[in-house]
């Protein structure tokens, strides 16, 4: 992977940055010479990029923790501000992280499972911009990234408030992009296919159906969080998606357009062996 | 050193000026650019102002002069990287009622869609060779937002858009990525003739855009192409990437084929 400093000088934040895609990006951000505040609900989350970030040369002064919850709109917006303080200005949002609750079906979906899934997706991405668009307006610009799902796009069965969730990052993509241009903040939105830690956890407990899925990949495989995930996000971020905005973009080896099989049985836990959210939710 | 150093990268249809943009561009991030037209010498004209840049003349509507065009880049530099189908079609900006339609349709077909099928076709086997290639077909903002009096635009950016995304699902599994590059209306001569008969309506159109104002073809969509065929869209195919600033969500766009 070659490193161009294509970030160089550029502060961002990244929700969820401890595994999966959100690591691919905070380590990807970091190579290309950007400071990157990145958080997770606890501090031993972090241990893992603790010794990443080690072995990227310079990088240390550059990362910083924060534990938050990104289901606590305080918690969001101190984020935002303390990464524009502590670095002295702010590029860049990236809002990956989602809380995600059991796949349960619409008859049998509790409220408080839309309510949290809302709350840890779209209200964060709500919040963490509203917070953000002050300080970008005052560095002349900035890039704010949402991230959608191919559930969403396919209508994916006992993930309703998970869908619908991605349908309004979708939407808040279309809308702050006509808001904030004016302002040269460009907002887009990611479909990823990448080995996260929930594609991980499910592929581990239906292998047969993964390989299956896999195959139908117009690329043949899965992608790669910091390589091929968190590429798309530095190409948006960089000087080369200045006069891209209001976009979806499906970063997933071109499954958008082939649809394979993909189906949970009602009731699967796809956390299994990791810690499930537990969120607070806020009014 | 450049995002695409060392690459080599077919540009056609490069007397356009929004093409010419995004060619500068690729020899900007290190790349060796071979600029085909129908017209030879207007290709040369342009290559003479892009470091290290060359010029080759042929007709891409014969699908044997395209392979003869494929073929001598990989003899002559020993590889294929990027191809930029950036042909536009010799529109007539008409009201359909009043068309010609078959032969309008035709030229257009001819001059944006089988030019770029016949170039794709004759990169592939040098692309599939080597296990990887960009390829990027240039199209408009008039497919996603139609307007009066542009409909061939309209119809082969659609046709682009199929040929696109199906290609893409297609030669993924060779590492090749094909995607569609629609770009907004740049600021080049030829529309700053159009807005200066339009009165005060290009300027509003303008100021409704997300972000107010015309694409630069080296910046913006040069920009946007960077994306495209860097390691950053590693990703991405089949997919519609739009360098337009927003341009697409917002009002008609510019009605070229209006009576004044």
């Amino acid at each position: 992977m070659q490193t161009h400093g294509r970030l160089n000088g550029k502060v961002a934040v990244v929700t969820g940055g401890t595994k999966g895609i959100g690591q691919g990006i905070v380590l990807r951000f970091l190579k290309e010479g950007a400071a990157v505040v990145y958080c997770s609900r606890s501090a031993e989350n972090n241990r893992e990029n603790e010794a990443l970030i080690a072995q990227i040369p310079g990088a240390a002064e550059r990362a910083r923790f924060v534990a938050a919850d990104v289901g606590n709109r305080q918690q969001m917006e101190d984020l935002v501000n303390n990464a524009a303080e502590h670095f002295g200005r702010l590029d860049i949002v990236v809002n990956n992280a989602q809380g995600i609750a059991p796949v349960r079906s619409i008859e049998n979906k509790p409220d408080a499972d839309y309510s949290m899934t809302l709350m840890t997706g779209f209200y964060q991405s709500l919040w963490t911009s509203r917070a953000a668009v002050p300080h970008m307006r005052k560095v002349g610009g900035g890039r704010l990234i949402y991230f959608s799902s191919h559930w969403n796009i396919w209508g994916q069965p006992y993930s309703s408030d998970y869908n619908i969730t991605k349908s309004a990052n979708e939407a808040l993509t279309r809308s702050a992009a006509r808001e904030f241009g004016k302002d040269n903040i460009t907002v887009n939105c990611i479909t990823p296919a990448g080995d996260s830690w929930a594609y991980k956890s499910w592929a581990e407990q239906n292998r047969e159906m993964a390989e299956a899925s896999v195959r139908q990949f117009p690329m043949r495989r899965m992608g790669d969080c910091e390589i091929d995930i968190a590429g798309a996000v530095l190409g948006l971020c960089s000087d080369n998606g200045r006069f891209i905005t209001g976009q979806v973009f499906c970063v997933d080896g071109g499954v958008w357009a082939t649809a394979p099989l993909q189906m949970h049985e009602e009731g699967t836990d796809i956390h299994k062996g990791h810690s499930q959210a537990t969120v607070e939710l806020t009014a | 050193m450049g995002l695409i150093e060392g690459q080599v990268a077919i540009v056609t249809g490069a007397a356009n000026e929004l093409t010419q943009g995004i060619a500068r561009r690729f020899a900007r991030e290190g790349a060796k650019v071979v600029l085909v037209d129908r017209d030879q010498e207007a290709a040369q004209a342009v290559a003479r102002t892009i470091p290290g840049a060359e010029a080759r003349g042929a007709d891409l509507a014969d699908p044997a002069a395209a392979r003869a065009i494929a073929d001598a880049v990989k003899e002559a530099h020993g590889r294929i990287d990027i191809l930029l189908n950036g042909a536009h079609a010799a529109l007539k900006w008409e009201r359909l009622a009043k068309k010609n339609a078959a032969s309008d349709f035709t030229a257009a077909f001819h001059d944006v869609l089988l030019n770029a099928l016949n170039m794709m076709q004759a990169v592939y086997p040098h692309m599939k060779a080597a296990g990887a290639g960009r390829i990027v077909n240039l199209g408009s903002i008039y497919g996603p937002t139609a307007n009066e009096g542009v409909t061939d635009a309209v119809t082969m950016d659609f046709a682009l858009t199929g040929l696109s995304r199906s290609a893409g699902v297609e030669w993924g599994k060779d590492g090749i990525l094909v995607n569609f590059l629609q770009a907004a209306v740049p600021d080049i001569g030829v529309f700053a003739d159009y807005r200066a008969g339009k009165g005060k309506s290009v300027e509003t159109l303008i100021a409704n855009t997300a972000m107010p104002r015309l694409a630069d073809p080296v910046e913006d969509v040069g920009g946007a192409a960077m994306f495209l065929v860097s390691d950053e869209a590693c990703f991405i195919l089949g997919h519609r990437v739009l360098a337009d600033g927003g341009q697409h969500l917002t009002a008609a766009i510019f009605e070229p084929g209006a009576e004044r």
